[in-house]
């Protein structure tokens, strides 16, 4: 049967299947305390479902000025044996008892679905979009969505029975993988007397390539011209492959049908007979750091790309072999991206 | 602790909230201005004046140096008005000048929530001065105003919808209600104050004294002030107007002009016979600085916090200073025939006015009757025919109000008829005394109670009769037998004109006033027995009533724990919010796949992913693999990239309807 929970409600609902605590010892010695805690995790769709046994709350300091106060009331109402004194207590209590419910549910059944993000390089920043649908009738007040290791909070209030997008970015600094695994999701809505927190645990990875550098000439000897086949029989202008447009290409070269599928601006690329093959390795800059090399050959690659010539990449792990287009491109600066980079940590 | 809290701690108050925050100060400290001194009033209206100003006009702070100014000027007014006396007022008045000082610092969320939890605490001192329905609207109003801005300051949205938060908290308050009505009929009541208070001293109440002079009560009834209401435990067995003498001070010292009931009165015992039979009611009496209780004629049981003097008059041990409710039982056909030679002595004292004309008029009548019941008679007849008349507005008496009443005004009210009675008898050698308190009632069919009002204060007789014992003689309705038939209107009434009696309501509007004013008492005697006169003995009550008095001490607080956490469970479930099946369309589509594919036999596990099921499919159903693999591949465009264009969308639903 399909899986229909998400609207099949109950008052505690069953947590989300894969209930993943991990040992208590286990979490100690790795000295990780993060595990001690339930953190919300993706189903197999990638789906995040913040199901009742996941979710913390503890009362902020306005909660506990607030039990102040209906203390002093009662106390008050006590030694006054002032009747209604007493009933304002009692409904400020009330009050308070039921916004830890209140707040609690903000939380309940939201459910969370990362979108996939682009690889950025090191240095950029990258976002990471969050579509949060909520399925109550009644709107969820300001939910907030941060990084622990960040900075930024995004904070959105979700309509009754509706989609909101929440955007957190984050600002990488080195190349490989940067994985997202501090998210939390907390509240502090309607009354802002409690505060109710979920970790989630997204083990999003983006991949981020390396930082090109600013500009780097390929030296002669990383070219071979092949005219015999660069020659393709007609002339100068055979179409060769696309590429993505950039504001400098001439209208002329446009692909206007591609555009008309609604894929994109793309502009076709022409070559001629003169046809240079490009080898990058590493040997090429043998004097450099290696992250410096790697930086330099990202730039070229994208060079490369640019002009429309064929290239390849030579890692003492791995080869590319010469190729053209945006996948090709996509693989190279990958194998750059993660040169060096234990498998194990994809 | 976390910075997603810093945020919203230190996120700025935007104009309307400054505002909102300012008419809900104001309005909250509202009813004190009524009581506390005109200064704080005043300091506290200037600063929200001055914070109002600096805001619009300049937008800017004022400098740091004045908070100083303020705060001592506040101190300074605080202490110059009430000092020496450490007491409610002065703590009112610190909390008003604190919070008055709070508002100049205003700025942030942090500082709005400590400016209402301030405030929220001003809102219960409100109850210490009055606890009327109305200030219970009021507060509970701003109560929920707070909570209204609570959820405000927590809302995102620059522009919130009003009817939204209005509606979420009214939901809240709505839950809350039943929890706060468990809380309170359940929560233990202490039998005495935690710390020693003394509560509205110095309280100017009209009412029954235990010194009548002429003036005295006819003063009184000009008053429609309810004096105390009556409920009847038997509403089909209520005494007959005629019969209901509402007993206060009973007096028998007089100088011939005051008359003081005793200082000191002795504690008695109850030694009459009954003859009729007995009578259970609830006195809710009205705060009247006074001892007094005004029982039915005569009181046979009464509660342990009163007590009864030997001349049957009920005293509380301490002056009624709030609305309180008494349970008693009466008899009001009594046989009283034991007394003291000590107070049938002082029922014999004659005071030294007492003129010749007096003297010979007495002898007159004792001369012509056989009897003392004859004598009495006689008196009556005398009052009746000799063009007495009934006044609440008689003529000045100057040296001898008796002298002066019997022979030349002949106009006067039912104290000067009393207080001359009893003198004619004491001079006639019948032991007399007065009696003080009020007579008849109003009977309030909205509410099932009788009203007693001052205006149905009254005096009359009580003379010894030898075998007959102590007997009671109403002078007044020898001028005027309405008198106890009938209530005195209080509203209608001329100077020096006869009294006029209330008759039933005439017309339609007439009537429906009236009828609005039964349930407004009503509503009234029922507010103060169940809300504010809610003391541990109406719990007791309330609790025997309902076959819950095994519910004692410990076991009462634990009950109101428990039960008051059923409530909140309840409302919890009761209000819980409903979800929508409005899934993603694309995943409506792909459950319903799905379930075409168990029909046919393929096995899908809950949270496998599509493509796992399109694997696991296309190897059942090889035939069909290739449909099978462009769903899936549509569906997961649609679900987890962002967008999928409406004619693939078209395509998906076709392929999955012809599947």
């Amino acid at each position: 049967m399909p899986v229909n929970r998400y609207w099949n409600m109950s008052l505690f609902p069953n947590s989300s299947p894969g209930d993943s605590n991990p040992g208590f010892l286990a979490a100690i010695r790795s000295r990780n305390f993060q595990q001690l805690f339930r953190s919300a995790e993706p189903d197999k769709e990638g789906h995040m479902l913040i199901g009742a046994k996941k979710i913390y709350i503890l009362p902020t300091r306005f909660g506990l000025m607030f039990a102040a106060l209906v203390l002093a009331m009662l106390v008050g109402s006590i030694n006054y044996a002032n009747n209604l004194g007493y009933l304002l207590t009692f409904f400020l209590a009330s009050i308070g008892i039921l916004a830890i419910y209140q707040t609690w549910y903000n939380l309940l059944n939201l459910e969370i679905t990362f979108l996939p993000v682009k690889p950025v390089h090191a240095g950029q920043a990258f976002q990471l979009e969050a579509k949060m649908t909520n399925r109550l009738d009644r709107p969820r007040g300001a939910i907030q969505l941060y990084s622990e290791s960040g900075k930024a909070v995004t904070s959105h209030d979700i309509r009754a029975d509706s989609i909101t997008n929440f955007r957190v970015t984050f600002i990488t600094s080195a190349r490989g993988w940067y994985s997202v695994n501090d998210l939390v999701l907390s509240t502090q809505y309607p009354l802002g007397l409690f505060r109710a927190w979920v970790y989630l645990k997204t083990d999003i990875k983006v991949l981020v390539y390396a930082k090109p550098a600013l500009q780097w000439d390929v030296p002669r000897t990383a070219i071979y011209a092949l005219s015999a086949q660069g020659s393709k029989g007609i002339g100068s202008d055979d179409f060769v492959s696309h590429r993505n447009y950039r504001h400098t290409d001439s209208p002329k070269q446009i692909d206007w049908k591609i555009f008309a599928r609604e894929k994109g601006l793309m502009t076709k690329q022409f070559g001629g007979d003169r046809n240079e093959q490009l080898w990058l390795s590493l040997d090429l800059l043998p004097d450099e750091p290696l992250e410096t090399t790697l930086s330099m050959l990202t730039r070229a690659v994208i060079d490369a790309a640019n002009e429309g010539v064929e290239y390849g990449l030579r890692l003492p792990n791995q080869e590319i072999p010469l190729g053209q287009g945006i996948q090709h491109q996509t693989d190279c600066l990958r194998a750059l991206a993660l040169f060096g980079i234990k498998a194990g940590d994809e | 602790m976390n910075k997603s809290h810093l945020q919203i701690n230190f996120r700025m108050l935007d104009k309307p909230q400054h505002h909102v925050l300012m008419l809900f100060l104001f309005l909250s400290a509202l009813p004190h201005f009524f009581h506390l001194s005109v200064a704080i009033s005043l300091f506290f209206v200037c600063i929200l004046l001055f914070r109002l100003f600096t805001r619009l006009l300049s937008r800017g702070e004022h400098p740091r140096w004045m908070n100083f100014i303020f705060l001592l000027t506040g101190l300074i007014i605080v202490v110059t008005q009430y000092i020496g006396v450490i007491g409610k007022d002065f703590g009112v008045s610190l909390l008003v000048a604190m919070l008055s000082l709070k508002i100049l610092e205003m700025k942030t969320y942090r500082d709005a929530y400590v400016l209402l939890f301030l405030t929220g605490f001003m809102l219960v001192t409100h109850f210490l001065y009055t606890q009327e329905m109305f200030i219970a609207f009021y507060v509970f109003t701003l109560a929920f105003l707070m909570l209204y801005i609570f959820l405000w300051l927590n809302q995102l949205q620059q522009k919130a919808s009003y009817s939204h938060l209005f509606f979420t908290i009214g939901r809240l308050s709505l839950q809350a209600l039943p929890v706060m009505v468990i809380l309170f009929i359940f929560f233990p009541r202490l039998d005495g104050p935690l710390w020693g208070f003394d509560q509205q001293g110095g309280l100017a109440v009209t009412g029954i004294s235990g010194n009548i002079s002429p003036g005295s009560i006819s003063q009184l009834s000009k008053s429609s002030a309810t004096a105390f209401r009556v409920k009847f435990d038997d509403t089909d067995n209520i005494p007959a107007p005629e019969l209901r003498y509402w007993r206060g001070p009973v007096i028998t010292d007089t100088d011939g002009i005051d008359w003081k009931a005793e200082d000191k009165p002795v504690v008695a015992k109850i030694r009459y016979q009954s003859l009729g039979e007995a009578v259970s009611y609830q006195i809710t009496a009205e705060a009247s600085n006074e001892h007094w209780i005004f029982a039915l004629d005569l009181p046979a049981s009464i509660p342990t916090e009163t007590f009864i003097t030997r001349d049957y008059a009920v005293r509380a041990k301490e002056k009624i200073k709030k609305r309180t409710t008494y349970n008693l039982v009466s008899y009001p056909q009594y046989l009283a025939n034991t007394t003291t030679p000590q107070q049938l002595d002082a029922a014999l004292a004659l005071p030294d006015i007492v003129t010749d004309r007096m003297r010979a008029f007495v002898d007159t009548l004792k001369r012509s009757s056989d009897t003392n019941e004859e004598f009495v008679q006689s008196v009556m007849n005398h009052f009746n025919t000799d063009n007495f008349i009934y006044t609440l507005s008689p003529p000045a008496l100057l040296e001898n109000p008796a002298d002066e009443f019997l022979f030349d005004t002949k106009k006067g009210f039912c104290e000067h008829y009393a207080t001359s009675f009893v003198l004619l008898m004491r001079i006639a050698g019948i032991p007399a005394r007065v009696v003080a308190g009020y007579q008849g009632g109003e009977w309030n069919p909205a509410g099932n109670h009788l009203i007693i009002r001052q205006s149905d204060a009254h005096a009359w007789s009580e003379i010894w009769l030898g075998d007959k014992g102590w007997v009671r003689v109403d002078p007044t309705t020898a001028v005027a037998s309405e008198r106890v038939e009938r209530s005195i209107d209080p509203e209608q009434f001329q100077e020096g004109a006869p009294v006029v009696f209330k008759i039933g309501a005439d017309g339609f509007l007439g009537r429906a006033l009236q009828q609005a004013a039964f349930m407004a008492d009503a509503l009234d005697l029922n507010w103060h027995r169940w809300v504010v006169g809610f003391s541990r003995e109406r719990q007791n009550y309330f609790l025997r009533s309902t076959g819950l008095d095994f519910l004692e001490g410990y076991k009462l607080g634990i009950s109101a724990f428990v039960l008051s956490s059923l409530a909140i469970i309840t409302m919890v479930i009761l209000f819980r919010g409903k979800v929508t099946d409005h899934r993603d369309p694309a995943k409506k589509l792909w459950d319903k796949f799905v379930q075409k594919l168990v029909k046919r036999g393929v096995a899908c596990k809950p949270g496998d992913g599509p493509q796992t099921i399109a694997r696991h499919a296309g190897q059942i159903l090889t035939e069909q693999k290739d449909s099978i693999n462009l769903i899936s591949a549509i569906y997961i465009k649609a679900r987890y990239g962002k967008q999928v264009s409406p004619e693939q969308f078209r395509i998906l639903k076709k392929l999955i309807a012809d599947f």
